[in-house]
């Protein structure tokens, strides 16, 4: 089957799926390794199965108590070194009385004559314990309150029908009542088990899978339709089998693709989560099983519900797929249709993801575009509507939509392909299209070379697409900067803003104040008062030592978040995105032309070589500034909308980092910290630039561009080490002291200028073999 | 065979393309002159049902093509003006998905194709992707998928336009050849393809025929020593 051929075999299909895979599987492992340098994700899955495996040889209750026993050792060995060894005498003493309450004399003297290791190692076996006992301890919990939460259920059902608005058997209100009772009725409870659910729940937390998918099938629509653009329609529209059978034949090459974009994108994730997480358990225990999957009122086991997961899926993107290839064929123009259909899905997923379920029309999430590939919300949760007063399930709804919605759109994909002419008069819609069309034309001509250059990056090369997809990454997935806060840090800020500015005699008279009250709390009994006096302490010596000079005491949550060096597994997660997206973006600026083969041309006139060269790099530069914009505003306003306002900014720099050599304020510093940023950004783009300009095709520079500096960076990250001295994304993060600052930036700048200037005389090289 | 065409019309907004344009053409080669904008292509793309026709009538052997659909299609070969390809395919994997368009049995694509190729002489080259082919290749690419499926009417714009001196005699003659069992339209503006080749001649201005006949009977009418000096006197008539 040619139609066929010409899709699967296409190198855009190929490349395209290649790079969906790459991405989500880097994805995958940047989500689930560790935020720390404590343990590694291996270490951190083996320690996972031990703990788990032997709870599992228990009974809840036996369970809980192992697990909060562990979580109190692991926690002994963290702490209680840090107190053992303090200097401070006077501190130490106060809470002696805190920890040999908390943690028993015995483990305090194990400690100290050396029978409890407390080397690093352990230390990070604690810490990965920590972490470990928490999660299992909330699994336990839930096995335990689940049947309560289904009794409940029941009581709930009576006690409601006995009240005078809930009574009426014709009512809405009373048949959810008798309907959810029902429904959940025939979920096992006896056999609801804790196993190993780490690959389940990598494969369901997934964010970005559902959204490749939909960017393949996206692909897969336009390459089906690419004879308009190139021009074949009209020829291929008047041939016997170029109409309703060619459609009918690209329905089914959409179902293909669908199983191909499943098999690949979520399978794939799912076959590393079930590497990386040693398999997924036993595959015949209830579904309800895990806490996330509470709502899920079939009585389905992990097996079923994940056969059931992927064919909905196959199904699911399927329709979508047609969804999007009808509204393609019915708009002529593939521009304006990509377009519309991007408002199309806009409008759907807004509707999909912000209705509240209380609303009346909450019925529009379900009988959604995006209800079609989103199992988790919809079989996840539990959801009855309101249609005519009677209830129906939101996942019945969706369900018994795709069927419907599959031969309503396989059919009107076919009949449009069959009806629509190559040649017909324009629509009103199109007619505002060429409006729009003469207005940028106009406004091109007032700055035609430039905006040209900027015209080729973002819709020739589709650079739109790249800061599309970057801007809802910033806004959907994008996070804040992770940072190492105890239980008791919110006593700590509390002070620190109480006391915040320049450290004066009425400064440590208000926190002696504050200690006389924590004093008299703890007298009192309140192991509160303690933790204020442990925080108080800390505040008035870091005072007194501030006492007499400019620096401030302040709380500096928000700037450790943004500065700390310690968060750099962050940082550089960030940096791989900004270089990634950077070299996507720009790859294309001068291969182009060297595909086109329009270099010689362009430099046999007059503005072709020094100006074109010119207006190039600079709306590289302009294209990087955006991406550099749009990852680090992010960046700041995640992190102010977690751990508060940018405040103090007047303050001098060395109040929160005190071995900073130069007096600037922390406003400066912040500014000058992200203008590096973008200076190393710039750079990247100079060396992406001269890639773009040594390769003969687009998708080669791309390429090249991505092999050579995202892969570094990428290999980097998932702890390659080695691969650091070959990716600028070191530089993306705070350094280490002045030196090797000064060094790396200085590195930074030849190699941009070199870059450059190479990429000037390579752009401005004469003819001197056939390209 | 007849393809016979009655007062076909059709109007892009306020400009008339086609005016009532009657015409009954049956098997031979006939040559469609005119300037631009007269009419030409739309008359081409109606016939392929590429425009949709608001007056008037085509009829292939009496029946309207519009009710035969497809097995109208199945008789077309059709090679439209400036026209675009996949450049990602081979000139032989692009025929082939031609020829799965116009329903003709692998098997005998696969026959077809290798007599075509070495009819538009690029048997070398049919393996090589069509983003590496010249102009004047493409162009006999595209004329090779019009003659797949040997079909009965065949519809080519401007055929030898980018091609060299050599290749045209040898297109041309080809054409010539095919004419004997089908209806050949071809529109061009090189008049000595016309003179060569062609068995009628149709000269349009404004969506109208201007004037029409065989050759000889136009240079006698005209007064002319050729079809170009014919040309200029018939479209420049009223002027």
């Amino acid at each position: 089957m040619q139609e066929l051929k010409r899709i699967i075999l296409s190198r855009t299909n190929i490349v395209c799926i290649a790079v969906l895979i790459f991405v989500n599987i880097f994805i995958f492992f940047w989500e689930f390794t560790p935020g720390n340098d404590k343990y590694t994700l291996p270490e951190y899955v083996n320690r996972y199965t031990e703990i788990m495996n032997t709870c599992r040889d228990m009974d809840n209750e036996e369970a809980i108590n192992y697990l909060n026993n562990l979580k109190l050792q692991s926690e002994g060995i963290v702490l209680i070194p840090n107190w053992l060894n303090s200097k401070d005498i006077e501190r130490k003493e106060e809470f002696a009385e805190f920890y040999y309450k908390k943690y028993g004399e015995q483990m305090i003297n194990d400690i100290k004559n050396g029978k409890i290791d407390i080397s690093e190692q352990a230390a990070n076996k604690a810490y990965a314990d920590i972490d470990i006992c928490n999660i299992l301890i909330e699994k336990v919990n839930y096995l335990i309150e689940y049947p309560e939460y289904l009794n409940m259920m029941s009581e709930n059902a009576e006690n409601m029908k006995t009240v005078s608005i809930f009574s009426d058997p014709n009512s809405f209100s009373y048949r959810n009542i008798i309907k959810t009772v029902d429904d959940f009725s025939s979920i096992h409870i006896t056999e609801i088990s804790l196993d190993n659910d780490l690959a389940i729940n990598a494969l369901f937390t997934d964010s970005i899978s559902d959204y490749s998918i939909l960017a393949y099938m996206m692909v897969i629509v336009l390459l089906l339709i690419q004879e308009r653009k190139k021009g074949l329609w009209p020829l291929i529209y008047a041939y016997p089998e170029g109409r309703s059978i060619l459609a009918a034949k690209r329905v089914f090459i959409l179902l293909i693709c669908s199983v191909i974009a499943t098999v690949f994108l979520i399978g794939g994730r799912f076959l590393t989560a079930g590497i990386v997480y040693d398999g997924f358990g036993e595959m015949s225990r209830p579904i309800q099983s895990m806490s996330m999957f509470q709502g899920v009122s079939q009585p389905f086991t992990v097996g079923t519900f994940l056969i059931n997961f992927f064919v909905f899926k196959i199904v699911g993107t399927w329709v979508i797929s047609l969804i999007i290839y009808m509204l393609m064929l019915a708009i002529s123009n593939t521009s304006l249709g990509v377009a519309i259909t991007a408002l199309f899905l806009g409008t759907e997923y807004t509707l999909f993801a912000l209705i509240p379920d209380s609303y009346a029309i909450a019925v529009l999430r379900f009988v959604n575009i995006f209800a079609m590939i989103n199992y988790n919300r919809i079989y996840m949760r539990y959801l009855n509507i309101n249609i005519f007063d009677y209830p129906i399930n939101g996942s019945t709804l969706t369900t018994y939509m795709i069927p419907s919605a599959l031969v309503i759109f396989a059919a009107g994909s076919i009949i449009i392909h069959h009806k629509k002419k190559p040649f017909s008069t324009p629509n009103p819609l199109l007619k505002l299209y060429d409006k729009v069309l003469i207005l940028r034309a106009r406004f091109a001509d007032r700055f035609k070379l430039f905006f040209t250059e900027l015209h080729k990056i973002l819709w020739i090369q589709k650079g739109i697409f790249v800061i599309t997809v970057l801007l809802l990454w910033a806004i959907f997935i994008s996070s804040y900067p992770p940072i190492n806060r105890s239980e008791y840090d919110g006593t700590l800020v509390y002070f620190e803003n109480m006391f915040t500015g320049e450290v004066t005699d009425d400064t440590l008279l208000k926190i002696d104040e504050q200690m006389d009250l924590a004093y008299a709390e703890m007298e009192r009994g309140s192991m509160n008062g303690a933790t204020k006096i442990q925080y108080l302490s800390v505040i008035k010596t870091e005072a007194k030592a501030k006492k007499g000079t400019s620096l401030w005491i302040m709380d500096s949550t928000v700037f450790d978040a943004l500065m700390n060096k310690n968060i750099d597994g962050y940082q550089r997660k960030t940096g791989i995105i900004a270089i990634l997206f950077t070299s996507v973006m720009i790859a294309g600026v001068f291969a182009y032309e060297h595909q086109q083969k329009m270099k010689y041309l362009l430099c046999s006139s007059d503005k072709g070589r020094s100006v074109l060269w010119r207006k190039k790099t600079v709306s590289a530069c302009i294209l990087t500034t955006v991406v550099w914009l749009i990852i680090y505003g992010f960046e700041i306003l995640n992190t102010i909308d977690v751990y508060g306002s940018l405040h103090s900014l007047s303050a001098p720099i060395q109040s929160i980092m005190s071995e900073f050599p130069f007096g600037v304020s922390i406003l400066s510093y912040l500014v000058l910290m992200y203008l590096l940023r973008l200076f190393v950004l710039l750079t990247l783009s100079f060396m992406v630039l001269l890639v773009s300009n040594l390769c003969s095709k687009v998708n080669s520079a791309v390429i090249a561009s991505l092999a050579i500096f995202s892969l570094p960076a990428a290999i980097a990250i998932m702890g390659g080490k080695i691969m650091e001295y070959f990716s600028i994304v070191k530089l993306l993060s705070p350094q280490e002291n002045l030196s090797s600052f000064i060094l790396n930036y200085t590195i930074c700048l030849i190699l941009g200028v070199i870059s450059l200037v190479l990429n000037y005389l390579i752009w401005n090289t004469k003819i001197q073999k056939n390209r | 065979m007849e393809l016979h065409i009655e007062n076909l019309s059709k109007n892009y907004g306020e400009k008339l393309a086609l005016d009532k344009f009657t015409y009954t053409f049956k098997e031979g080669t006939y040559a469609i002159l005119g300037p631009n904008g007269a009419g030409k292509s739309t008359l081409m793309h109606l016939i392929t049902d590429n425009i949709s026709r608001p007056s008037g009538q085509i009829l292939y052997d009496g029946k309207d093509i519009l009710h035969l659909g497809r097995s109208f299609r199945k008789v077309i070969g059709f090679m439209p003006q400036s026209q675009g390809m996949y450049d990602q395919m081979s000139a032989k994997g692009f025929l082939s998905y031609m020829a799965e368009i116009k329903s003709i049995p692998k098997k005998e694509a696969r026959v077809q194709i290798n007599e075509l190729l070495s009819v538009v002489n690029l048997s070398d080259v049919g393996h090589k992707k069509l983003s590496s082919f010249s102009g004047g290749m493409r162009q006999r690419v595209l004329l090779a998928q019009a003659l797949l499926g040997k079909p009965d009417i065949l519809m080519l714009d401007e055929p030898t336009a980018g091609l060299d001196p050599e290749e045209r005699v040898r297109i041309r003659t080809y054409i010539g050849n095919l004419a004997a069992s089908k209806i050949v339209l071809i529109t061009t503006h090189i008049t000595s393809d016309v003179e060569s080749i062609a068995d009628y001649v149709i000269f349009m201005k404004n969506g109208r025929i201007k004037s029409s006949g065989k050759p000889e009977q136009i240079l006698k009418d005209t007064s002319s020593k050729n079809i170009e000096e014919a040309y200029l006197k018939i479209i420049h008539k009223e002027e």
